[in-house]
């Protein structure tokens, strides 16, 4: 437990209730600016995000994104950790943090043709607080998945047989929308060795692809058809985690942790809409799929940490997930309820190094109080556009925990730089870069001032 | 409070990263996109019923009546027939009240001819015997007249028609002329022609009907006014063609066929026009010596949904046809591809203009001038 030590240290100089109102104040002004930064066009991510349920994303904590993803095992009382609801055991503080991501995506075929996306998006959510000293309760918000494409041609129609013009058009083909992931749980430490935990998942969301048809000039009508599959369904985790300290040294800490989610239903509908535009009001047309459901296959993931000297940190990490399991009354790019699937058992694996000069000392300077961080990740696509031909992901991560002026609140800065695909088969490679930010605040609350 | 503003200035400059995007859409990976080579096509379809149709046209209160008659080689014997009242004028001198009226005239001031452009119409000045409402009357309405006053004739050449009315007329009627309930005493007369071959029209703003009493003048405006149609005798058209004519209300309705046309089924329409072709060289030709035929110049498109007819738009003959489109069309040709139904067809009448201007539109069965409709749809990758 000699991890946590510096945290415990640091939550020594967190008394102000005071605070509280600033944190609140904080959250709430991220929480409003939430459905602004989602309202946005983002249809400016990756081709592949088309098939499936889209780009499947998560976002782990700040800490660990930086680190190459994964972190089942790692305990902090720092940070809040999706990947497990059994690291929500060891807590102190109560915390907040919210993130956002900014990504470019450079697509490359074959003819080395280029095109260039970016977005920027609100990333994630999260809060927690202990209970006691052996219950810690956590609630989150992250992406599930995310559909973001965009691909165009343009032509040019031929001379009107009464009019006699010539118009010419631009065909976008177009996806926004995802998934979201709304997760609630408690960790409990059963010893000092062993911690479990649980959590629900909400997962919902709209993924929708759509048409749309721009003419230069003439008195042509744009068009805009769009198909929204709106879905939601409840899963959830259980998970666990075996802490040795001790084991090289004196001042280590060695965990290995696992989870397992359950498979998950999602009901949903599927709406066809067609309008003159996806800007102004004007005759809408309907039309209403039958009611269906999607079946999410479980998946389970499992890891190692070591840390050392309060400094050193070092994180393994594996994810397996059967998404050939996956079933639909719906048909997306990739699977036809009653034809071909492209879906594939989804792999990741990830592994990453923190580096914290000051350890626990917070009276060292500024540069040795940054957290530095460093990882990689590979990811076996769970679906792919060709049946047969897997689509490979591998990314380096990279980055800074930089504390503020209040111990215990921190700025993280995550990068990432990874490729996609290929070039070959008619695909595409992408590129794409990320960088994310967020702010992680916290504080004692609902505890007494003690007059001395 | 440090970290508070600090925290609050990053907090605000992720959300403007967040927001800021920009984009460089291409057609790479055009080829992972299913449905990327259905582009946008037109197609032409003609049309699959075209037939005479007739709306009931309302005359009354009309800015103009017809009166005269023509016997058009093409078109019939057509006889039209005004009616006008007058209410009393908005300010009579004292003197004008005490009589006696020494002189009546019906002054009408002719600005539309059809027919014969030489000869002379001859009319009968009829008394109407009892009140007639013209609001919302139509065309085809019937009137009793009363006796005649008098007759007279216009000539083509005429800008301005006196009528003296019979000193004996206005003798009899000089107590309601001067009278202070004009306005209900008198009923108004009905100008009935009497052979000729021209229809004339009258600009009602510019008729009055002129009473001197006493040495006073005044002007009685126009109240009630209404003109009828009718015809007679067989139409002589050329083939493949049908009329539109106004004051008579021929129409044409005619539908399309849309989805039979397997590339719009389904699709997204992003422009339909419809076309009709009208031959305005036959009403010319066909035409006797000395005899102006004025062509319809504007239709309106409605479409017809069950018992009612729903507008479309008004347009014009430009370079011998009509073209017709609108977003209202579009979206009836949308929901009729889409297979819902809203129009059962559609339906072209003059705009009503207070003439009996003629116009022939082309049929499907004409060669290179079929009524039809241009369809461009974006395919939905259905």
């Amino acid at each position: 437990m000699s991890i946590c030590t510096s945290n415990l240290a640091m939550s020594r100089h967190i008394t102000s209730f005071s605070l509280a109102r600033k944190l609140f104040f904080a959250g709430c002004l991220s929480v409003l600016l939430a459905p602004a930064a989602f309202a946005q066009r983002n249809n400016d991510g990756s081709i592949y995000s088309r098939y499936g349920l889209g780009e499947l994303r998560a976002f782990p904590s700040a800490q660990l994104q930086a680190m190459g993803g994964g972190g089942t095992s790692v305990l902090s009382y720092t940070y809040v950790n999706l990947t497990n609801p059994a690291t929500w055991a060891d807590q102190i503080l109560t915390r907040f943090s919210a993130g956002v991501l900014y990504q470019g995506v450079q697509a490359t075929d074959a003819s080395n043709d280029v095109s260039r996306l970016t977005e920027g998006t609100l990333n994630a959510f999260q809060f927690s607080f202990p209970i006691g000293s052996k219950v810690g309760v956590a609630l989150g918000y992250e992406p599930y998945s995310r559909v973001s494409y965009r691909v165009q041609r343009d032509g040019a129609l031929p001379p009107d047989p009464v009019l006699g013009d010539t118009s010419h058009f631009i065909l976008n083909l177009e996806g926004s929308g995802g998934l979201q992931r709304f997760v609630g749980g408690v960790g409990y430490r059963i010893n000092r060795n062993i911690s479990v935990g649980a959590d629900a998942n909400i997962i919902f969301g709209i993924l929708e692809d759509a048409r749309r048809t721009d003419f230069t000039g003439g008195t042509f009508r744009e068009s805009y058809l769009s198909t929204s599959t709106r879905l939601a369904g409840v899963t959830g985790t259980l998970g666990g985690i075996v802490t040795l300290p001790q084991l090289a040294s004196e001042n280590d800490v060695f965990t290995v942790g696992a989870a397992f989610t359950l498979p998950a239903t999602l009901s949903g509908s599927r709406v066809r809409t067609l309008s003159p535009n996806d800007r102004t009001p004007g005759d809408t047309l309907e039309t209403k799929v039958p009611d269906g459901s999607v079946k999410l296959p479980w998946g389970v993931r499992a890891g190692a940490a070591y840390s050392y000297d309060q400094r050193w940190l070092l994180v393994v990490d594996g994810q397996y997930q059967p998404w050939s399991n996956f079933s639909s009354d719906f048909s997306f790019a990739g699977y036809d309820p009653g034809g071909v699937s492209t879906f594939r058992d989804r792999i990741r694996a990830s592994a990453g190094l923190e580096f914290l000069p000051a350890g626990t000392d917070l009276v060292r300077p500024f540069l040795a109080r940054v957290a530095y961080r460093l990882g990689a990740y590979y990811d076996r696509s769970y679906v792919s556009p060709i049946a047969g031909v897997d689509l490979h992901t591998v990314a380096l991560t990279a980055g800074l925990g930089i504390p503020l002026f209040n111990p215990g609140t921190r700025l993280d800065l995550g990068f990432e730089i990874g490729t996609r695909g290929q070039t070959d088969q008619n695909l595409v490679r992408d590129t794409f870069y990320r960088i994310s930010a967020s702010v992680n605040f916290g504080e004692r609350w609902f505890q007494r001032r003690r007059l001395r | 409070m440090r970290w508070n503003r600090s925290g609050l200035f990053f907090c605000l400059c992720l959300f403007a990263l967040s927001l800021s995007a920009c984009e460089n859409p291409s057609n790479v990976g055009e080829d992972l996109v299913g449905g990327i080579d259905d582009l946008p096509e037109a197609s032409t379809v003609t049309a699959s019923t075209f037939e005479s149709d007739s709306i009931r046209v309302v005359t009354g209160n009309s800015d103009r009546i017809l009166a005269g008659h023509v016997d058009d080689p093409m078109l019939g014997d057509m006889t039209t027939t005004g009616y006008l009242d007058f209410s009393t004028a908005s300010d009579i001198p004292g003197e004008f009240r005490t009589g006696p009226v020494t002189s009546v005239q019906l002054r009408l001031v002719p600005d539309y001819t059809y027919g014969s452009t030489t000869g002379t119409t001859a009319f009968h000045l009829n008394e109407m015997p009892s009140e007639f409402t013209s609001n919302g009357a139509r065309a085809d309405t019937t009137l009793p007249a009363g006796a005649t006053v008098t007759d007279f004739s216009i000539s083509p050449t005429d800008t301005l028609v006196v009528i003296d009315l019979p000193a004996a007329w206005v003798s009899a009627n000089d107590a309601t002329l001067r009278g202070t309930s004009f306005g209900t005493d008198f009923h108004g007369f009905q100008i009935q022609p009497a052979g000729g071959q021209t229809v004339f029209g009258f600009d009602l703003a510019r008729t009055v009907l002129r009473v001197v009493s006493n040495g006073e003048t005044v002007n009685y405006p126009v109240s009630q006014r209404l003109w009828t149609a009718s015809r007679s005798g067989t139409l002589a058209l050329p083939p493949n063609e049908l009329l539109v004519q106004d004051g008579f209300g021929n129409g044409v309705s005619f539908d399309f066929t849309f989805r039979q046309d397997s590339s719009l089924v389904g699709g997204a329409v992003n422009r339909a026009i419809i076309a009709l072709y009208a031959d305005t060289l036959s009403l010319q030709q066909n035409a006797p010596a000395n005899f102006t035929r004025p062509v319809l110049q504007g239709v309106i498109l409605a479409a017809l949904i069950d018992t009612s007819a729903v507008a479309l738009g008004q347009f014009s003959l430009r370079d011998g046809k009509f073209v017709m489109t609108s977003g209202d069309i579009i979206n009836i040709v949308q929901r009729r591809l889409s297979g819902v139904e809203t129009a059962d067809r559609f339906r072209v009448t003059p705009i009503v203009n207070n003439t009996i201007n003629p116009l022939l539109l082309y049929t499907p069965s004409a060669p290179d001038k079929a009524p039809k409709a241009v369809v461009t749809v974006s395919p939905t990758g259905e």
